[in-house]
């Protein structure tokens, strides 16, 4: 590879150099064979002349947003303007009560000491691309604030902090990189200080989508937009889903020998299951296994069919306070108009974080939120269903979904299922609060414009990709033992499927991915036919 | 009084009203949503490995426990051992830890000579120079001042050299370890220049704090007192008040993992900010500068959103 | 938008490749969408999918779930696969000129 140009932080408004920096796959991760050959690759897609008029890839050559070129010096002005107004209203409390203090305390305290930029995974896999480093991003909304809201002499805080030039390239190239980071946090558990490179991600986000209406189209338009109006981000309508609910139980209960059977709005029951609409449609296994476990354990849930009230997604949380609250409080009206106690969360991270941390601060908890995890070692320990180990006899890795263990602290239950439930399990490294993100998070996942699906599989996702292999490095290459890496949220999943089929590691490994509850009613002594069917995946 | 005291008094009332007042003003900062970051040091018997009170079941039917000491604990590693640094960046922990060292010594040996003051230990007593406290002293200011040195110049180094330091180091940053080193270096040639160093800054805190004549200084000292006074002058403007702001980064953002029941201490003062007025402008979230944060999250989108949504 | 173009055709794409104005398919249309995705020519196993993914597009408004796809056409997911490589999502509903599937599918 040719030696990399170094860059300046000011470089970012710099409007000769297209791009900024040109990214492509690396090697810096190396990766076991078969899977070594980066040649082997396609690379990065080829943007058209056509898109590359339009949209600006100014940044790094990979476009997520896409932010339509300004036509006139007129209309780049306006934006430039409407961008400071954003970032007075980002600091100003009435504006920004939810993050202003954590937001202030990054702004002014890092010591610039670099201690983060190790341990983010997307600098790492760029081959230490400057642009990825937890504090670039930083350092110019740093610098930006410095200038633009904070009071004092010009001279001294260009003494304090150096200077920037505001113009419509740095704002063009700001909106890509706050989509170039999962906000896994991991730089921040690094931090010494307590500074949250990853938060910085989430406030520029949030300046960009509501001052200036700019944010990736799958999260808002076709997300919350689309999850509020019609009831689903994925599109279906109650009538959809339930059509498609009572298809997947019809289906199972044919295969399994059994009666799965899902419940709408029933009245009086304990509570409300809210799984991600997604994986009804993509991976239907899950709730349905959701429904045998529950019914097993002796559970009384029902689903909800009004709008909102079976797709318990919230994307706000990755880029918007108020279509976030939105969505939230949807969720917990149904729940409160049901008259259920409590909701059951999905297997789903950016769900659970959102419901039982961000929406409690604001709604409290009258309505409860039960997490998967605890749920499931509940049921599991509970002695009311009897298992047969065995039955799971191939070898389990678990990814930690981020939002569920970093951000929730949500460790052991998971891991005490497995080592009761999978022989086999064996962890990945690092793991637990330490756990790589699958790359797919902050809506990634979901997202797969012009050619940022190669990103997230070069970029974020490489190292989990080397995490997910090395797991299995004692195991028999081929695929003729199956591999099953479970990941307890529909978006890790979205994210890892993409991997594995990136790179055909299915076919050449063995390796399929799933989630917990899967596991668990695979390992039930009743069922006569085994619920995990790798044929099928 | 000299010119001395009037620089002193003044870097000392700067650093502590500026102090005291960017305290309160991020103590009192809006409640914000929450964003805990694990370990979460606190937690009961779980921390160790990163573990939370929302791993059990139904975890608001048992009562929630926290460990304060696992704070105190964790808060003592990092301050003491600069364990974050140690762990995640190694190289640079052999410049910061001498830094950071030498000014714990150096505020270790202000506060007993100060104390040392207020008991009565005065250098006109009989045997001053021989009492143990002074020949202690003395010590710790060879320490500091040594240790401060090597850590002004490893750090200084390791930003014009290591290239992932040099990018985000800023004219401040260079002058914040000069400056800082520039103490170390006056306090050296200090102590070895002079017989009695200990006992001349013993004059020196005596004079200021009874408002009285200040016994001559080697020149040397004066330098290191003016400096001083600028270092406390300057302090409270600069990134280095994370010495207290890590406080709040910590047990306000990292750790504060307070669940919203009934009755607690922030919500009164969150349904305070429910009701503050929004100002964004993008179409849909549909503010218009008087409605509330609440009444925005409770209505439907705007109509104009619903077109191309 | 971008716009598409192969032999007589003209349509308009978005940054995934799919039709801009799902109305406008035709099978003409499917042809030229195919053949990004590297199909040359379009069997009648390829026009089961296509049309059962659009009757039930014209119904419901999106895609149908990939199992109800493969229970109601009679393919296996890896036939599916075979006729269309890039999936049932990325690529059958691609050429049966859907909207891209949204939501964490
Ligand atoms: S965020 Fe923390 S670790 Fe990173 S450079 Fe700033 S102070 Fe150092
Ligand atoms: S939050 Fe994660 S992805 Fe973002 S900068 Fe930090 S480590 Fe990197």
């Amino acid at each position: 590879m040719a030696e990399k140009r170094k860059i300046k932080i000011t470089d970012i408004s710099n409007p000769n150099l297209q791009p900024l920096v040109e990214v492509a796959p690396t090697n810096t991760i190396e990766l076991p064979p078969p899977y070594d050959k980066l040649e082997d690759l396609p690379g990065f897609k080829k943007l058209s002349e056509a898109t590359r008029q339009s949209v600006d890839d100014s940044l790094d050559g990979v476009v997520a947003i896409g932010v339509p070129k300004p036509k006139t010096p007129e209309e780049e002005q306006e934006l430039v303007e409407k961008f400071i107004s954003g970032l007075i209203k980002l600091f100003s409390k009435e504006n920004n009560w939810t993050f202003l203090q954590p937001l202030v305390l990054t702004m002014e305290h890092c010591a610039k000491c670099q201690t983060c930029s190790e341990e983010c995974p997307i600098f790492e896999a760029s081959g230490y691309e400057e642009i990825y480093r937890p504090t670039y991003r930083a350092e110019i909304l740093r610098r930006l604030y410095f200038k633009y809201v904070k009071p004092g002499s010009p001279l001294l805080k260009k003494f304090q902090v150096g200077d920037i030039d505001l113009n419509w390239t740095l704002i063009s190239r700001l909106v890509e990189l706050a989509y170039r980071c999962t906000i896994c946090r991991r730089c921040a558990q690094a931090c010494p200080i307590g500074i949250d490179n990853g938060l910085i991600t989430h406030e520029l986000r949030k300046l960009f989508s509501q001052e200036m209406g700019i944010a990736a189209k799958e999260i808002h338009d076709k997300g919350t937009v689309q999850h509020l109006l019609v009831g689903s981000s994925t599109g279906m309508t109650p009538e959809v889903v339930k059509d498609n609910v009572s298809f997947i139980d019809e289906d199972l209960s044919e295969r399994l020998g059994i009666k799965v059977e899902s419940k709408w709005d029933i009245e009086g029951a304990d509570y409300l299951v809210l799984h991600n609409a997604g994986e009804f449609l993509s991976w239907p296994e899950n709730p349905a296994a959701f429904a045998i476990l529950l019914d097993a354990a002796g559970i009384k849930w029902t689903y909800s069919s009004e709008l909102l009230g079976y797709d318990g997604v919230n994307y706000g949380v990755w880029y918007d306070d108020f279509q976030f609250s939105r969505i939230a409080m949807r969720h917990f009206e149904i729940a409160k108009k049901l008259g259920v106690k409590g909701i059951i969360m999905g297997e789903c991270g950016h769900e659970s974080k959102s419901m039982a941390i961000i929406a409690e601060r604001i709604f409290g908890n009258e309505i409860k939120t039960i997490n998967t995890m605890s749920l499931i070692e509940h049921i599991v320990f509970s002695g009311k269903i009897k298992f047969d180990p065995e039955r799971n006899n191939f070898p389990v890795t678990l990814h930690d979904p981020c939002n569920i263990v970093r951000l929730m602290g949500i460790v052991q239950p998971q891991r005490r299922v497995l080592r009761f439930l999978a022989p086999k399990f064996r962890e990945m490294e690092p793991h637990g609060v330490e756990n790589y993100c699958c790359g797919g998070g902050s809506g990634f996942a979901v997202m797969t414009p012009y050619n940022f699906l190669d990103w997230r599989i070069h970029i974020s996702g490489r190292k989990k990709f080397k995490q997910i292999l090395d797991a299995f490095k004692d195991e028999p290459p081929g695929p003729e033992v199956p591999k099953y890496v479970c990941a307890p949220c529909s978006n890790c999943k979205g994210q890892i499927r993409d991997i594995l089929d990136y790179y055909g590691a299915k076919e050449k490994s063995g390796i399929y991915y799933g989630g917990l509850v899967e596991l668990v009613v695979n390992a039930m002594a009743d069922l006569k036919e085994p619920f995990i069917d790798f044929s099928m995946m | 009084m000299e010119l001395i005291h009037l620089a002193f008094y003044l870097g000392l009332i700067i650093f502590l009203v500026i102090v005291f007042a960017k305290a309160i003003k991020i103590a009192t900062a809006p409640v914000h949503l929450r964003w805990e970051l694990y370990p979460v040091a606190h937690e009961k018997g779980k921390a160790h490995y990163g573990g939370s009170y929302l791993e059990e079941f139904e975890w608001w039917t048992k009562p929630l426990q926290k460990n304060l000491l696992g704070e105190v604990w964790t808060m003592f590693q990092e301050i003491v051992f600069l364990k974050g640094v140690w762990e995640h960046n190694r190289s640079l922990w052999f410049g910061s830890a001498p830094f950071h060292y030498a000014l714990y010594l150096y505020v270790v040996f202000t506060i007993l000579t100060l104390l040392s003051l207020i008991f009565g230990l005065t250098p006109t007593i009989e045997g001053f120079s021989n009492h143990s406290i002074i020949k202690f002293l003395n010590v710790l200011l060879w320490i500091s001042s040594i240790f401060g040195i090597i850590g002004a110049i490893v750090l200084f180094l390791k930003r014009i050299f290591d290239s992932n330091l040099k990018l985000y180091s800023n004219a401040s940053h260079y002058f914040n370890i000069l400056l800082i080193g520039a103490l170390y270096v006056t306090s050296f040639i200090w102590l070895l220049s002079s017989e009695n160093t200990i006992q001349e800054i013993f004059g020196f805190y005596l004079g200021v704090f009874s408002f009285s004549q200040i016994p001559s200084l080697p020149i040397v000292g004066y330098i290191h007192f003016y400096l001083l006074s600028f270092f406390l002058f300057y302090l409270p403007f600069t990134h280095m008040t994370h010495f207290f702001m890590k406080y709040f980064t910590y047990h306000k953002v990292r750790w504060d993992d307070e669940p919203n029941l009934p009755g607690s201490k922030f919500r009164k003062k969150l349904m305070e900010q429910l009701n503050f007025p929004v100002q964004w402008s993008a179409p849909h979230i549909g503010a218009d500068g008087t409605k509330t944060w609440l009444i925005i999250a409770s209505s439907p989108l705007p109509t104009k959103e619903k077109k191309n949504g | 938008m971008p716009m598409f173009e192969w032999n007589e055709i003209k349509i308009e794409v978005d940054e995934d490749g799919f039709m801009a104005n799902p109305e406008e398919w035709n099978e003409r249309v499917a042809l030229a969408l195919a053949s990004t995705e590297g199909i040359t020519e379009l069997t009648p196993d390829h026009w089961k999918v296509i049309n059962y993914l659009r009757d039930y597009y014209k119904q419901y408004g999106i895609a149908p779930m990939i199992r109800k796809l493969c229970k109601e056409t009679g393919f296996t997911l890896k036939q599916i696969y075979d006729l269309f490589p890039s999936g049932p999502a990325k690529g059958a509903c691609k050429v049966a000129g859907l909207a891209k599937p949204t939501g964490c599918v």
